[in-house]
C-alpha cells in the first residue's frame, strides 16, 4: 500500500489548520469613507456653522471642537 | 413609565437572555412597535425635512414669499433670534434660527446661566412651534355642533355684540375672564388693566390653581410670596428636601444644578407618595400619605427641637410665634402619632432630621404637591416654618426654592389678571385704583363708573378654579348680581380643572364661550361634544380665535426664580393667528375704551395691523408696579442682559462686568434677569435680588431681611426684626417699619429729595411714590430695605390656621383618621361663592365612600408634556414618546383586580365619573394610591371626542382626563383646587 | 485623531428624552424611526437607572462585520456611517448591533424606501457636506458646521456626552473625583477598553486631589 509520505501528511494537515484558523481569525476594520466624501473639517457652504474656526483648517476644527465640548458639556468649567 | 416603550418585565427579559437574542429582540421590537400608528400622522413627506416644513409655510405665509426650495439649507442669509422656552418656569434660554422668516434651526445658548444650553424633551422640541401644523388656523363659530370658519371681522363684531348684551343685562360681572400664565409680562398685565375697564374683578389665570397656596402663605410668612432663591443657588446647598415636587419630570433642567450640588456632598432627601424619577435619584426616598405633608414636616420639627437642633440666634433675631409652634409639635406630633397619620416610621424621620442639621444650608423645594390640597396653605407654611427653625431662609444654599409650572406663571401672578389685586398685589382699596388710574392716565371716577356698582370694586372676583360655580349655583346663593354668563378662555386648559363633569354642564349652560388660543381644541371639544339636553343653553354662541405663541412676539417673562427675560420675535404669526395683545387692543376698540387701555403705548403694524409696543407697555409696569420692585426692569436692560448672558456667573447669577456693545450698558454689578424685587427706576440700577432676605449682603447688592406688613406689635410683642439684625451696612440697625414720606422725615432724611421728589412723594409710601426717590434716598444713602425690617411669622394669624394644623382631604380612604383631623366648617360666603368643607366630608364618611372608592387617586406630570397638553401633545416629537393616558397600579392592586399591565382599566370615581385608561403595573406607587398624569384630554369616559374637534386642529395624541373624574374641594384662603388627594376605584375594562 | 465618542452617565440621566427629541428637531426624523432612545433599567424601583442609546460608533463594528454590501465604512474620527446609496435594507446589520441602533423604517428612509437609517453622530453622510442631498438622507452635519451632536449639547443635566474621546474622560473624572466613587456609567467598558465594564482603567482612573 503506498502510503503517502509523511511530510505530505504533516504540510497538508498543516495547511488545513492554518486556512482553518485563518477562517476564524479577525479581519482588521478597513472600510474608509468613499472617496467622493468630505471631510468634516473641511465645513460646509452653509450660514449655520459655528463661528469661530477656520473652514478647511484641521486644526483649527479639531481645537473648536474640544473647546466647544468644556463649553457645551462641561459645567465644571464655569461652576467649581 | 413609558408604557409605549418600555416596562421592568421587558428589562427583566432582556437581563436574562443571552445580549445577542436581546439585542435581536430589541432590533426587532424597535423596527416594529409604533409604524401602525403613523396612520394619522402621514409625514412621509417629511423626508424632505424643514424643507416641506417651509414650503407648508409659505402657502400661508405671503409676507415670507419663501419661494426657495433651499429654504432650511442655509443657503441664504439666517437670522438668529434668542428667545425662552414656554414649557416650564425654569426659563431655558434658546437661538432660533430664523431663515427666509421660517424657523429652520434650534441651537441651545450655553452661556445662559440658568440652563446652560440644557434642554429637557420639550425644550429640545420648541422648533415644532414654527410648523404648528395641529394649530387653529382661523376663528371659527360653533354652528349646529360643527366648528364653522368665520372671517375675524365677523368674529370680534359678533363677539362684542354678545358682551354688549351680557353686560346691558347682567352687568360687567357676568362675564368672566380666565388669562393666561403663558402670556408674557405685558400680555398679563394688559389683560388685567382691560378687565379692570371692562368693569370687573371677574378675572383670574393658572396661578389659582397651581401655587396661589404658595403665594398667599409664603407671602404672609415673611413678606413675598415667591421662590426665595434660584435654581442656580441649589449648588451652594449642603442638604435638599423635595417635598411634593417631581423635578426631574417637572422641571428636568433644575436637575442639572442639583444632581451638580450633589455631586459636590449635598444630600438629596425625596418625600412623595410616589417612587418618582426624581425619588430615583436621592440618597433619601420617603413614602408619605397623599395629602400627609404637615405630620411629616412637624414630625420632622420635633425632632429638632427635641434635640436642639433649631438655629435658637436666629429664630430670636427674626422669626416671631416659634414658641408656639414649638409647644404644638412637642405636644401634638409625637413620633407615634407622626406615623399613624403619614406613615413614615420614627426612625427615618428621625434620620432625614439629623440629615438636615447635619448639612445647612438646606433648601425645601415644593411644588404642586404641597399646593394642591384644602389645607395647601396650612402645608407650605409647615415648610417655611421647618426652614425658619433651621435657620435657612435668606441664606445662599437655603430659602424655600418653589418651583412654579409655567413659563411666565410668576411673572402672570405678578402683574396679571388676579380677581383679588391689580398688578404688583396692590389690593383692591381705593388707594390703588386711584394709584393705577394716575398710571394709566385715565380718570378713577370712570373706571368706578365701568363697575356694576362702587363697592363691586373693592370685591375681590370669583376664582377660576369655581367659575363652574359662579354658572350652575343658584344665584341668590352668589354675592354678585348675576350668575356668570359669559366666559373668555384666553390661553387655560379646562382640563387643567377638576370636577370635569360639572364643567361640562357649565359650558352647556353658558350664553357666551370664546376661546382665545393657539391650540384651543380641548375647550374646543368639550363645548361641541353633546351633553345632557336640559343642560344646553339654546342661545349659547361659541368662538374659537387663534392665538399666536410667544415665539411670534417680543415680551419679557419671568422664571420661576424671579429673573425677567426678554423674547425676541421668531417668526410672524403663523396661519390666521394675531398676538394676544392686539386681540386685547382690538376687543377694546369695539368696545369703546381702546384710546383708555393703549394711551401710553405706540403701536406698531403686525400683518398690516396695529398692535400696542410691548417695550411700551413693560415700560409702563415699571412706573407703577413699585411693591415688588418690577420698576428696574426695562426693556434695555432686559435686552442687555439677553445679548450678554455669559458675563453672568452660573452660581451666583452675578454679572462679571462688562459693556453691552449695542447700548454701552454697563452690566456690573447686575443679577441676571434682575431677579424681582428690583427696585426704584432703571437709572437707580438696584441689581435685582438673587436670594430673598439675605442680610448678608448690603442692600443695593441683592441684600434684604423680612417685610414689616402685619404691624409692629402683636400681644405686647415686637414683630420687627430684633436689634443687631438687618441688611449689611444698614444705618438703621433695629428693625423698623416700611419706609413712607413721613419715617423719612422723621429720620431727618427728607433732604436728601430732589425738590421734584419732594413733591412727588408727600405723603406717599415706597409703594406709591411715583418718583422713586423715597427709595433712592433709603436704600442708596442709608442701606436700609424700604419695605421694613421685622420678623418672619411663625404664627400667621390673620390665617384660619394660625399654626398650621393637619386637616384629611374631604375624599379619603382613611375614615378613621377623617374623624381624628377633620375639614374646616362650610363657609357662606367665599370669593362670592358659597364653600363646602364639613358637610361633604362628613356625608363621605356616612356614605362609605372609603369603602366604595378604597384607593387614593392623586396626579402629576410628564416631562414630555405640559399643563393641559393640548399644545405639547399636538406636538409629533413629543407626542410619539407618550402615546396613552394610563395609570400606575401597585402590584398588589393589580393582583386583587385581575389586572394586568398594558390592559385597560375603568377608573370610577365619587362623582360618577368613569375613566378608560391603559394600566401600568408598578412598584412606584404604594398599594393604596393610583396615580395618573394629568395632561390628557379628547378622550371622554372612553370615548374619543374627535368628531367635536375643529377640522385639523385636534392634538395628536388624546386620552382620557384625569379631572374628568376629580371631585369637589378648595384651600381655606385662596381656593385651590384638590387634585393631589382624591379617591377612585379601579376594574378591569 | 481623537475617536469620538458617546458616554452616557446614569448617575446623571434622567429619563427626560431631551436627546431623543433634539435629534428628531436636528434631523427631521419622521413618526417611528428613533435614532436614540432611552432606556430605563428597575423603573419604579430603588436602583432606577436610564440609559440614552443610539449607535455606539463602534470600534470594531458589528454592523460593519455583517453587512452583505459594505455600505458602512468610519470616518477619520471614528464616526460609523453608511452609504444610504449602497444599502440594500436587509436588515442584518440590525440582528448584529447589540443596541438596536439601525432604524427601518416603513415609509421611506428619508426619501429613499427601505433603506436603514440610524445615529450619524451628527457627521452625515458620504455626500457633500451640509449640502441637501446629505441632508435628505442623513440629516444634518454638525461636525462639519464646528459643533457636535445635539443630543449631548442639549441634555438636561448634561448626563450624555459627545465628542473627543479623550475629552469624554476628562470631563467624566472629574465627576468621579466629586463623586467620590468609580465610574458606574454605563458603556464606559466597551467605550474605553477597561478591565471591567462600568469601572474606569487604570490610565483613566481619578488621581490626585480634588480640583
Amino acid at each position: 500500500m503506498n502510503k503517502i509520505p509523511r511530510f505530505v501528511q504533516l504540510t497538508a494537515s498543516c495547511a488545513t489548520l492554518v486556512f482553518l484558523l485563518i477562517g476564524c481569525g479577525e479581519r482588521p476594520q478597513t472600510a474608509r469613507p468613499p472617496a467622493h466624501a468630505q471631510a468634516p473639517y473641511k465645513g460646509t457652504s452653509s450660514h449655520f456653522v459655528a463661528p469661530g474656526w477656520e473652514q478647511g483648517n484641521k486644526a483649527s476644527w479639531e481645537s473648536q471642537l474640544r473647546s466647544r465640548m468644556q463649553n457645551t458639556q462641561n459645567e465644571y468649567s464655569k461652576v467649581h | 413609565m413609558l408604557l409605549t416603550k418600555k416596562t421592568t418585565d421587558r428589562v427583566a427579559q432582556h437581563a436574562a437572555s443571552s445580549s445577542f437574542i436581546a439585542g435581536l429582540q430589541r432590533g426587532l421590537s424597535n423596527a416594529l412597535p409604533t409604524l401602525d400608528r403613523r396612520h394619522f400622522l402621514r409625514r412621509s413627506g417629511l423626508g424632505l425635512g424643514a424643507g416641506l416644513a417651509a414650503s407648508q409655510l409659505t402657502l400661508v405665509q405671503k409676507a415670507a414669499a419663501s419661494t426657495s426650495a433651499k429654504a432650511g439649507m442655509g443657503t441664504s442669509q439666517v437670522h438668529v433670534r434668542r428667545t425662552v422656552c414656554t414649557h416650564c418656569s425654569v426659563g431655558c434660554a434658546v437661538d432660533a434660527v430664523v431663515e427666509n422668516g421660517v424657523w429652520v434651526r434650534q441651537e441651545a445658548v450655553f452661556d445662559s446661566p440658568i440652563n446652560l444650553g440644557a434642554h429637557c424633551a420639550k425644550g429640545a422640541a420648541l422648533r415644532e412651534h414654527g410648523h404648528g401644523e395641529f394649530r387653529l388656523r382661523y376663528p371659527m363659530k360653533l354652528v349646529d355642533g360643527k366648528y364653522q370658519r368665520i372671517s375675524w371681522d365677523t368674529a370680534l363684531s359678533e363677539i362684542t355684540e354678545k358682551l354688549k348684551a351680557l353686560r346691558e343685562a347682567s352687568g360687567p360681572d357676568s362675564v368672566y375672564w380666565i388669562g393666561s400664565s403663558k402670556h408674557n409680562n405685558e400680555q398679563a398685565y394688559l389683560l388685567r388693566k382691560f378687565v379692570s375697564f371692562w368693569g370687573s374683578n371677574n378675572c383670574d389665570h393658572q396661578a389659582r390653581i397651581c401655587h396661589s397656596t404658595t403665594v398667599a402663605g409664603v407671602a404672609n410668612t415673611w413678606g413675598y410670596g415667591a421662590m426665595t432663591n434660584s435654581y442656580n443657588d441649589m449648588q451652594n446647598s449642603k442638604a435638599a428636601l423635595f417635598i411634593g415636587s417631581n423635578a426631574a419630570e417637572a422641571h428636568p433642567v433644575s436637575m442639572l444644578h442639583m444632581l451638580h450640588a450633589k455631586e459636590t456632598g449635598c444630600k438629596m432627601i425625596v418625600v412623595d407618595p410616589r417612587f418618582t424619577r426624581t425619588a430615583a435619584k436621592a440618597d433619601e426616598y420617603v413614602r408619605i400619605r397623599s395629602g400627609s405633608d404637615i405630620p411629616f414636616l412637624f414630625g420632622l420639627l420635633y425632632h429638632i427641637f427635641k434635640n436642639g437642633w433649631e438655629d435658637k440666634k436666629y429664630i430670636n433675631d427674626r422669626v416671631y410665634g416659634m414658641e408656639q409652634i414649638r409647644a404644638e409639635v412637642l405636644a401634638k406630633w409625637t413620633p407615634d402619632k407622626v406615623e399613624e397619620a403619614c406613615g413614615v416610621p420614627e426612625d427615618q424621620v428621625f434620620k432625614v432630621a439629623s440629615i438636615l442639621n447635619a448639612h445647612r444650608p438646606g433648601t425645601v423645594v415644593w411644588c404642586m404637591g404641597q399646593t394642591q390640597h384644602t389645607i395647601g396653605n396650612a402645608i407650605v407654611r409647615a415648610s417655611c416654618i421647618l426652614q425658619l427653625a433651621l435657620g435657612n431662609v435668606g441664606k445662599s444654599g437655603g430659602g424655600t426654592n418653589i418651583f412654579r409650572g409655567h413659563d411666565n406663571v410668576q411673572g402672570a401672578t405678578d402683574v396679571g389678571p388676579n380677581p383679588d389685586s391689580l398688578p404688583g398685589y396692590y389690593g383692591l382699596a381705593e388707594g390703588s385704583w386711584k394709584h393705577f388710574a394716575n398710571a394709566w392716565g385715565v380718570d378713577f371716577d370712570w373706571i368706578k363708573g365701568r363697575f356694576a356698582t362702587p363697592e363691586m370694586m373693592s370685591k375681590p372676583g370669583i376664582t377660576v378654579s369655581r367659575w363652574i360655580d359662579g354658572v350652575l349655583e343658584d344665584a341668590e346663593q352668589i354675592d354678585q348680581n348675576s350668575n356668570l354668563r359669559g366666559v373668555f378662555f384666553w390661553g387655560h386648559s379646562p382640563n387643567s380643572q377638576t370636577r370635569g363633569l360639572e364643567m361640562k354642564r357649565a359650558m352647556d349652560k353658558l350664553d357666551l364661550l370664546v376661546v382665545v388660543d393657539p391650540y384651543p381644541s380641548a375647550t374646543a371639544a368639550m363645548a361641541a361634544m353633546p351633553g345632557r339636553a336640559e343642560d344646553l343653553n339654546p342661545n349659547r354662541a361659541v368662538y374659537l380665535l387663534p392665538a399666536a405663541t410667544q415665539f411670534e412676539t417680543s415680551g419679557s417673562c419671568t422664571a420661576s426664580n424671579r429673573s425677567l427675560q426678554w423674547r425676541e420675535k421668531v417668526i410672524e404669526p403663523l396661519w390666521e393667528s394675531r398676538s394676544d395683545h392686539m386681540i386685547m387692543h382690538q376687543f377694546a376698540e369695539k368696545l369703546g375704551f381702546a384710546n383708555e387701555l393703549s394711551k401710553n403705548y405706540k403701536m406698531q403694524s403686525v400683518k398690516g395691523m396695529q398692535e400696542p409696543v410691548p417695550d411700551d407697555i413693560l415700560r409702563e409696569i415699571n412706573r407703577c408696579v413699585w411693591t415688588i420692585g418690577y420698576t428696574g426692569h426695562s426693556p434695555e436692560r432686559l435686552q442687555a442682559h439677553m445679548r450678554n448672558m455669559d458675563r453672568f456667573d452660573v452660581k451666583t447669577l452675578k454679572s462679571k462686568g462688562g459693556i453691552d456693545a449695542v447700548t454701552g450698558y454697563d452690566l456690573g454689578g447686575d443679577y441676571f434677569g434682575l431677579p424681582w424685587p428690583c427696585y426704584g427706576t432703571p437709572e437707580f440700577k438696584h441689581p435685582g435680588t438673587p436670594n430673598l432676605y439675605d442680610t448678608s449682603k448690603h442692600v443695593m447688592d441683592g441684600g434684604g431681611n423680612f417685610r414689616a406688613n402685619f404691624g409692629v406689635e402683636r400681644e405686647g410683642k415686637s414683630l420687627l426684626a430684633e436689634d443687631g439684625s438687618h441688611s449689611a451696612g444698614a444705618e438703621i440697625t433695629t428693625g423698623y417699619p416700611e419706609l413712607s414720606a413721613k419715617l423719612l422725615q422723621d429720620l431727618g432724611w427728607w433732604g436728601e429729595l430732589t425738590d421734584a421728589e419732594k413733591v412727588a412723594a408727600e405723603g406717599k409710601n415706597w409703594k406709591t411714590d411715583s418718583s422713586g426717590g423715597l427709595i433712592r434716598v433709603f436704600m442708596k444713602n442709608h442701606g436700609c430695605y424700604p419695605f421694613g425690617n421685622a420678623k418672619a411669622r411663625a404664627v400667621v394669624w390673620n390665617f384660619p390656621d394660625p399654626i398650621p394644623q393637619h386637616r384629611e382631604p374631604l375624599y379619603g380612604n382613611r375614615a378613621d383618621l377623617q374623624v381624628k383631623y377633620p375639614t374646616h366648617e362650610d363657609k357662606k360666603n367665599f370669593w362670592r361663592l358659597p364653600t363646602l368643607y364639613l358637610s361633604v366630608q362628613q356625608k363621605n364618611i356616612a356614605d362609605k365612600i372609603h369603602e366604595k372608592f378604597p384607593l387614593v387617586m392623586t396626579s402629576g406630570r410628564l416631562v414630555e408634556y405640559e399643563g393641559g397638553g393640548e399644545e405639547t401633545r399636538s406636538n409629533p416629537w413629543l407626542a410619539e414618546l407618550q402615546q396613552e393616558m394610563f395609570i400606575e397600579i401597585n402590584p398588589k392592586v393589580a393582583a386583587e383586580k385581575g389586572i394586568r399591565n398594558g390592559e385597560r382599566a375603568w377608573v370610577s370615581t365619587p362623582t360618577g365619573a368613569r375613566l378608560n385608561v391603559q394600566a401600568l403595573v408598578t412598584e412606584r406607587v404604594g398599594p393604596d394610591t393610583v396615580f395618573m398624569p394629568f395632561h390628557f384630554s379628547g378622550r371622554w369616559q372612553g370615548a374619543d371626542m374627535l368628531e367635536h374637534y375643529p377640522k385639523g386642529a385636534a392634538p395628536i395624541v388624546r386620552g382620557e382626563a384625569i379631572n374628568t373624574g376629580t371631585t369637589y374641594g378648595y384651600d381655606s384662603v385662596t381656593m385651590m383646587q384638590e387634585t393631589k388627594t382624591t379617591v377612585c376605584n379601579v376594574e378591569k375594562a | 485623531m481623537a475617536r469620538m465618542k458617546f458616554v452616557c452617565d446614569t448617575e446623571r440621566c434622567i429619563e427626560c428624552n431631551s436627546c431623543v427629541t433634539a435629534c428628531k428637531n436636528e434631523h427631521e426624523v419622521p413618526w417611528g424611526v428613533n435614532r436614540r432612545r432611552v432606556v430605563t433599567l428597575n423603573d419604579g424601583v430603588p436602583g432606577e437607572h436610564s440609559i440614552s442609546v443610539a449607535c455606539m460608533h463602534c470600534s470594531d463594528a458589528p454592523c460593519m462585520a455583517v453587512c452583505p454590501v459594505n455600505c458602512f465604512y468610519r470616518t477619520d474620527e471614528g464616526v460609523v456611517l453608511h452609504d444610504k446609496d449602497v444599502c440594500i435594507g436587509c436588515g442584518y446589520c440590525s440582528y448584529a448591533c447589540p443596541f438596536g441602533a439601525p432604524q427601518f423604517p416603513s415609509q421611506g428612509t428619508f426619501g429613499v424606501r427601505g433603506k436603514m437609517d440610524k445615529c450619524t453622530f451628527c457627521a452625515g453622510g458620504p455626500e457633500d457636506n451640509g449640502s441637501e442631498a446629505e441632508f435628505e438622507k442623513y440629516g444634518r452635519n454638525r461636525l462639519a458646521e464646528g459643533k457636535l451632536p445635539l443630543c449631548a449639547e442639549m441634555c438636561s443635566t448634561k448626563a450624555l456626552l459627545a465628542g473627543d474621546g479623550d475629552v469624554v474622560a476628562d470631563i467624566f473624572r472629574t465627576r468621579v473625583v466629586n463623586r467620590g466613587k468609580g465610574a458606574e456609567v454605563w458603556g464606559w467598558g466597551t467605550a474605553y477598553a477597561s478591565r471591567q465594564a462600568g469601572q474606569p482603567n487604570v490610565a483613566t482612573e481619578p488621581k490626585g486631589e480634588k480640583p
